[in-house]
């Protein structure tokens, strides 16, 4: 016990070098898992700068198939290419006053930071697209993001949803990772089998705090059968993709 | 007297319209199975249109993006297409089998034969003194038939082989297409197993693939003279007159036309001896001069002109 208490006060060299490793690498534990913790946390929002013009290129392509018994068709666009240019006008009341030029057409927006729209002057209400958007401060990796809407047809009450999650965040580039996936419950019944859904992914510039590229896939599939009684027949089936592309190409201050 | 009239008008009336139901409902071959194949389009039709207005505002799913979002494929543009073709083929196979059905039997044509409304339905105008009743009876018989086959809807062209018609008709679908017609009519044969028109529509089919439908049509489709001949001659002749009308040579030929002519369908039918006797009195004929009096019969016979004694 006595030479256990005095190896403890005077320690050998040896023992002295490993307690010192000891402690750095608990430090760098620390740093790191501090650092892990501090990364796997950003906020995604939009900081547009007021007066700078953004251009994107955007293309798309369709493709559908339709069948019914033997009989069969399909089609294939080709990609479509075109550009569109976000001006921002100014910031005001946690909205930023945007003007969207595409082909010659502008439309004027009301964004706010996290990409929900406050107002949209020359678009109704009840055709206002559906969006996705960001979560309010800190997103953690791997954090599920959803928004709900509710979209009226006729009578007929059609939920939706978009789900998003940061997958990464890459510090050296500044860029945050985002998957996301949307669906619509499009009012199905025995004859008539309809899926609607879109995935895709985005990458988000964290130095820009815009998005700088994104691509995503919605697909539709639809089948229609007639029942009369026992006996169900299936008619038609139909499926559409449409596969689109984003890209910020120049920043204009 | 008026009451009565109008009363047995009305009732007049009534029955024409019951029977031309009867007959409308007779006749109707196509219409369930048309009517199932357009209400499941419009089904079809609706449900994609409402699905594309969801699909549009999902598209672009981030706000800075512009509003137009881009147009999904329309893969079921040959569909319609291919629709378009079946409901033509049906109009024409209930065409054919109404003409068929209507007209198939040569009732029609035997009666026009035996009743000649040509001949009688001018005769109003010509009591009435109308100048249109001095046409030729050929002409107007002409005539009479193409204005009967304009009112029957009929063309002797396009209808003197209602089986070419049909085959030509279906020959237009494309492998493809005709699969998918045949898979349609035994879906509805299926779903609806009650309803025979589309077994109707099949064996009106395979029967015209088989064999010359509604024979008894091409009879009433014949022309009763040669058309083109016959109005060539008219316009020959009216030329002709126009040209050099020479009353006395016109005369000379009413006078020829009116002497009776020894054809052989006239001659009288005689025994091989006769003809022999005939021969030999001809010969004589021709040696013997003509007599101008007739001579009294020989004595002890009747004779058999005399009949004023």
């Amino acid at each position: 016990m006595v030479k256990t208490a005095t190896n403890r006060k005077n320690p050998s060299p040896d023992q002295f070098f490993i307690g010192t490793k000891t402690v750095v690498f608990s430090v760098l534990l620390l740093f790191l898992l501090t650092s892990s913790v501090l990364f796997s946390q950003v906020e995604i929002t939009y900081k547009f700068k007021p007066g700078a013009t953004y251009e994107y290129e955007f293309t798309s392509r369709a493709l559908a198939s339709a069948s019914g018994l033997s009989f069969s068709s399909s089609s294939d666009s080709e990609t479509i290419t075109g550009k569109f240019a976000l001006k921002i006008i100014d910031f005001q009341e946690d909205s930023f006053i945007v003007d969207i030029y595409s082909d010659g057409v502008s439309v004027r927006r009301y964004l706010r930071q996290n990409g929900k729209i406050s107002g949209a002057p020359g678009e109704s209400g009840m055709s206002a697209p559906f969006f996705i958007s960001f979560p309010s401060g800190l997103w953690q990796i791997n954090q599920l993001h959803r928004v709900n809407r509710n979209f009226n047809i006729g009578n007929t009450l059609i939920p939706a949803s978009f789900d998003s999650i940061l997958r990464s965040v890459n510090t050296s580039e500044q860029t945050a990772q985002i998957q996301f996936q949307g669906q619509a419950s499009l009012p199905s019944d025995q004859v008539r089998k309809k899926q609607f859904s879109i995935n895709g992914k985005a990458v988000y510039n964290l130095a820009e705090g815009v998005l700088q590229q994104a691509e995503w896939i919605s697909d539709y599939k639809f089948s229609f059968a007639n029942k009369e009684f026992a006996v169900q027949r299936n008619l038609w089936n139909f499926d559409k993709s449409l596969a689109c592309t984003l890209r910020l190409v120049n920043i204009k201050e | 007297m008026n009451k009565l009239h109008k009363a047995f008008a009305l009732i007049l009336l009534a029955f024409f319209i019951f029977l031309s139901q009867i007959s409308f409902a007779q006749q109707d071959l196509v219409t369930p199975f048309k009517l199932w194949l357009l209400n499941n389009e419009a089904r079809m039709l609706s449900s994609l249109s409402s699905d594309e207005v969801i699909i549009n505002r999902m598209s672009l799913p981030f706000s800075f993006m512009p509003p137009a979002p881009p147009k999904m494929g329309k893969a079921e543009e040959k569909f319609w297409e291919t629709h378009r073709n079946i409901y033509t083929i049906l109009d024409e196979i209930q065409q054919t089998y109404n003409i068929a059905r209507r007209y198939g039997n040569g009732r029609l044509a035997i009666i026009i034969k035996q009743a000649r409304p040509e001949v009688w339905s001018i005769i109003p105008l010509q009591l009435n003194g109308v100048q249109a009743a001095i046409i030729p009876v050929t002409e107007n018989r002409m005539i009479f038939h193409s204005t009967l086959l304009l009112s029957l809807q009929l063309q002797p062209q396009r209808d003197l082989s209602l089986s070419g018609r049909l085959n030509k008709a279906i020959s237009r679908l494309s492998d493809e297409e005709n699969r998918l017609f045949n898979e349609y009519m035994s879906n509805f044969s299926a779903l609806y197993p009650n309803d025979q028109s589309v077994s109707a529509i099949k064996s009106f089919i395979q029967t015209a693939e088989r064999r010359e439908i509604a024979t008894g049509l091409q009879e009433l489709l014949r022309t009763p003279f040669n058309a083109t001949v016959l109005q060539a001659s008219f316009a020959e002749k009216q030329q002709i007159d126009e040209d050099n009308y020479d009353p006395l040579a016109e005369l000379a030929k009413l006078a020829e036309l009116t002497q009776p002519r020894e054809t052989e369908e006239n001659l009288p039918v005689e025994e091989p001896e006769a003809e022999i006797a005939t021969e030999e009195e001809g010969e004589l004929a021709e040696q013997a001069p003509t007599p101008t009096t007739l001579e009294p019969p020989p004595p002890g016979t009747e004779d058999l002109f005399n009949i004023w004694d």
